[in-house]
């Protein structure tokens, strides 16, 4: 009877023996982790928006590179905090993406809008797709031509989509610099119907993403009168800068608004990744910007897409674009106060 | 522009258009069998798998699933009494009694022939308009969108098929609940609690498919029903065509239902669901057998079934004109645009007329192919109506769950869809329209911010515009057409009594 219990004994802890061997994980090399997988990949857009299409785009790209199969879900409640946050809460195994335009998810964690419960620069930045600028349009038939119009008139309603937003914010911010007798009328519901009650007189005008803007100006039913922004876009290079055209003087308040939007709120649709993916995974997910860059196929897709040609300059590393979002959010407490104050004053 | 249309037309009748048409045609139908997987889903489920193909073939086969994925919804709306899409439910209220009354093959005949019909008219309606669309379309600015959305509103009490009263009650409830969720005039989030999930409102579809599939489900386990034709009948194609000859009786009805919706679709911003109400409205005021509605009259399907393919035209035209996508739908169709090279707006039409044409009448050709399949295929359709509820029961609810999970991908919604299938079962049993609730919610969030928006730029006097006014009196020429009716009838009796 003893043996047996010593050999029962003996074998119930030589069963132990290679619990360390299970234990200790093996390194494994990121593209052997993500080949066979799936990458829940979140667009937080509405179908058929710009950033929805580029992600879907992308993910042939992605799966090429990884190995992983990317399966797209819209998660666009609350315009779009929803797919940040559900990026910002996932585990960071580097199996959860998103296209985010880097813009919104800032102004809505500063604007401290509902559910905006994650930190800008803690996610993990793998590319850019396209940097994004803002453009002032107004009806191409409308009684609006110049700045000196806008500024000469009185009473202006223009609009914007929801009234924390960055065309809200860059709306108002152009009533700031020019000084304009105007308020923003928010509430439409996305860019389309913006766009339409401009081309109908119902608003004198707004500031748009520049590649909504300019399909519309190439069609001939909006005029562009400067870009929010220190420098031209090179796809209609005759729409001047801001800064160009008028100058702010000496007013401290103006100039720091500008140096806001010139320097600090550099928008662009990025891919992105949850806070906390290993480094090792981030760089291996990285090695896709060169890929895109170069891809003649997805260059031609993105200028197709975007209804322009897409310069290399505005392909951005995903450094680059994590240094552009760690700077904002250096600035988020002055650019809270700053845009509060933009919406009690402007605000219809 | 001659030269334009007859290239177009050329090119839809090319093997590989016309194949490409037929597939998305077949995909456009079963898709909106399946209950709330709409056009929009569908469209951009296909988007990935289209941008490699020349611009002509994979915009058509996009179109064509636009098109019909209504027709292929009012199948799933009249037999089982689910929406097909969210627009169909308005075919609920007479299509759904009408399969109950063991006439669902007439019901189905009359959906289908009215729907093709109703999507080829409107080609012809959209190719009339080219060149005047862009000042009409331009004069919808917020209050002039108000007073439309004034005229879906003033149907409420009217769809009821009870007492107007209810139905009025009904569709306010409705429209309270639309306003829970994010104000964007004012920036407040309303009634959400802190939830993310109720930050953009309550979803139409859990709202729709709880309100009439589950609530159907309830009540017949209550009633001890065992199947949902109340008798069994041999449904053969003579009962189909049954329902297509009803659209010949009923044609002038038809033709104003499919000008409601046409005229629907190319307004931006107001969308097929208020299209189908307002026609199923329109139905029920001018009808002589108004009494008959919501207990399975054939008009009360043909109004909306009319409606509902003519908007896609009107729509299509929009946003092919302006380059601004008239609703949801159209803004995923507009992505497919960019996607293969194609920009939409007024360089597309003057540039590229033949395209606008090509897709204009391939949304008539996808009618046609949608009505030719689905009547020859109705007769075995029908067949699901005399399901036993034992399997019906095992169905229904996983294609509602289903369907109430894959437009936002929340599982809450499924709490929603129970919730709202409940409430629907309530309101069943106590005579509150449904209808008259959808309709209520459909246009609470629109007439809202119309309003508000009208009110806040162009003050107290909004209402004064030219438009305005016109369509002040076209409502009131609506409102005012039976009793005018009734009484040139009533002297004109007089009169020929005299002689």
């Amino acid at each position: 009877m003893k043996r047996v219990v010593a050999i029962v004994s003996l074998l119930i802890l030589m069963s132990f023996l290679p619990m360390p061997i299970y234990g200790k994980e093996e390194p494994v090399k990121p593209a052997a982790f993500y080949s066979g997988k799936t990458i829940d990949f979140t667009l937080s857009e509405a179908p058929g928006g710009d950033m929805d299409l580029v992600g879907r785009l992308t993910g042939p790209y992605l799966k090429d590179h990884t190995g992983a199969t990317p399966i797209f879900t819209n998660r666009r409640s609350a315009g779009g905090v929803e797919g940040y946050a559900y990026i910002y809460r996932a585990a960071p195994d580097g199996l959860t993406m998103g296209v985010g335009t880097t813009l919104p998810l800032i102004l809505n964690r500063i604007t401290e809008a509902p559910g905006a419960m994650y930190e800008p620069d803690k996610f993990g930045y793998i590319c850019s797709f396209l940097r994004v600028r803002s453009m002032f349009i107004v009806a191409a038939n409308g009684p609006y031509k110049t700045i000196a119009d806008l500024k000469g008139a009185k009473k202006l309603v223009l609009g914007a989509t929801s009234p924390q937003g960055n065309l809200a914010l860059s709306t108002m911010s152009c009533i700031k610099l020019l000084d304009l007798d105007a308020k923003v009328i928010t509430g439409t519901k996305g860019v389309g119907p913006l766009l339409q009650t401009i081309l109908s007189g119902e608003i004198a005008g707004s500031c748009v993403p520049m590649q909504v803007a300019l399909r519309g100006i190439r069609d001939g039913n909006y005029r562009a009168l400067f870009t929010l922004s220190s420098e031209r876009f090179s796809a209609i290079p005759a729409v001047p800068a801001l800064t160009e055209i008028y100058s702010i003087g000496e007013n401290e308040e103006k100039k720091e608004l500008l140096t806001i939007w010139g320097k600090h709120l550099l928008m662009s649709h990025a891919l992105i990744t949850s806070p906390g993916v290993s480094k090792e995974k981030l760089d291996f997910l990285r090695e896709i910007y060169p890929k895109l860059k170069n891809s003649p196929q997805f260059r031609k897709d993105i200028d197709r897409l975007f209804a322009f040609h897409v310069e290399d300059a505005d392909i951005l590393e995903g450094t680059e674009v994590e240094k552009s979002v760690k700077d904002a959010m250096s600035q988020a407490g002055k650019m809270k106060s700053i845009f509060l104050q933009l919406i009690k004053e402007y605000r219809l | 522009m001659v030269e334009a249309l007859l290239q177009g037309t050329a090119t839809v009748f090319h093997p590989t258009i016309l194949i490409g048409i037929f597939i998305g045609t077949v995909f456009g139908i079963v898709i909106g069998i399946i209950p709330a997987i709409g056009a929009m889903v569908a469209c951009s489920l296909f988007l990935p798998f289209v941008y490699r193909m020349p611009p002509d073939l994979a915009l058509s086969f996009l179109v064509a699933i636009t098109s019909v994925t209504v027709t292929g919804g009012s199948i799933t709306s009249i037999l089982l009494g689910i929406p097909g899409t969210v627009p169909n439910a308005a075919t609920i209220i007479d299509g759904f009694p009408m399969a109950q009354k063991g006439e669902g093959g007439r019901a189905i005949g009359a959906a289908v022939a009215s729907s093709m019909f109703g999507g080829i008219i409107s080609v012809f309606f959209a190719l009339g308009m080219i060149p005047v669309i862009r000042p009409i379309v331009l004069t919808f600015r917020a209050p002039e969108m108000s007073m439309v959305i004034l005229m879906g509103l003033s149907f409420l009490a009217i769809i009821a098929a009870g007492s107007p009263i209810k139905g009025m009650i009904s569709g306010l409830w409705g429209l309270l609940l639309a306003l829970i969720g994010f104000q964007g005039l004012t920036g407040a989030y309303r009634f959400t609690f802190g939830s993310m999930f109720l930050s953009d409102g309550i979803d139409l579809i859990a709202v729709a498919l709880g309100l009439f599939a589950l609530a159907e489900m309830f009540d017949m386990i209550v009633s001890g029903k065992t199947t949902i034709a109340k008798r069994e009948t041999k449904v053969r194609m003579r009962h189909v065509l049954q329902g297509v000859k009803d659209v010949y009786v009923h044609k002038w009805l038809w033709l104003r239902s499919s000008l409601i919706g046409y005229i629907i679709g190319v307004i931006p911003g107001i969308g097929g669901d208020v299209a189908m109400f307002i026609a199923y409205g329109h139905a029920k005021h001018t009808s002589k057998n108004s009494d008959k509605f919501g207990a399975g009259c054939v008009e009360g399907v043909i109004g909306p079934e009319s409606a509902d393919n003519a908007c896609v035209a009107g729509d299509l035209l929009t946003t092919m004109v302006f380059g601004i996508p008239g609703g949801p739908v159209m803004a995923i169709l507009l992505g497919g645009f960019l996607l293969v090279g194609v920009i939409p707006g007024p360089v597309m039409v003057k540039e590229n007329l033949p395209l606008v044409f090509t897709l204009l009448i391939g949304i008539a050709v996808a009618n046609a192919i949608a009505g030719i399949i689905c009547i020859l295929v109705a007769p075995q359709l029908i067949r699901v109506a005399s399901i036993h509820i034992d399997y019906l029961f095992v169905v229904v609810p996983v294609v509602v769950f289903v369907g109430a999970f894959v437009t936002e991908s929340d599982v809450l919604n499924l709490i929603v869809a129970i919730l709202f299938g409940l409430l629907g079962f309530l309101m069943k049993k106590f005579d509150y329209s449904r209808a008259a609730f959808v309709l209520g919610f459909v246009l609470g969030e629109l007439f809202e911010f119309y309003l508000s928006r009208s009110l806040k730029i162009f003050g107290l006097t909004f209402f004064l515009s030219p438009a305005c006014l016109t369509m002040i009196v076209i409502i009131i020429g609506v409102f005012s057409y039976p009793w005018f009716k009734k009484i040139v009838s009533r002297k004109f009796l007089k009169g020929s009594k005299k002689v």
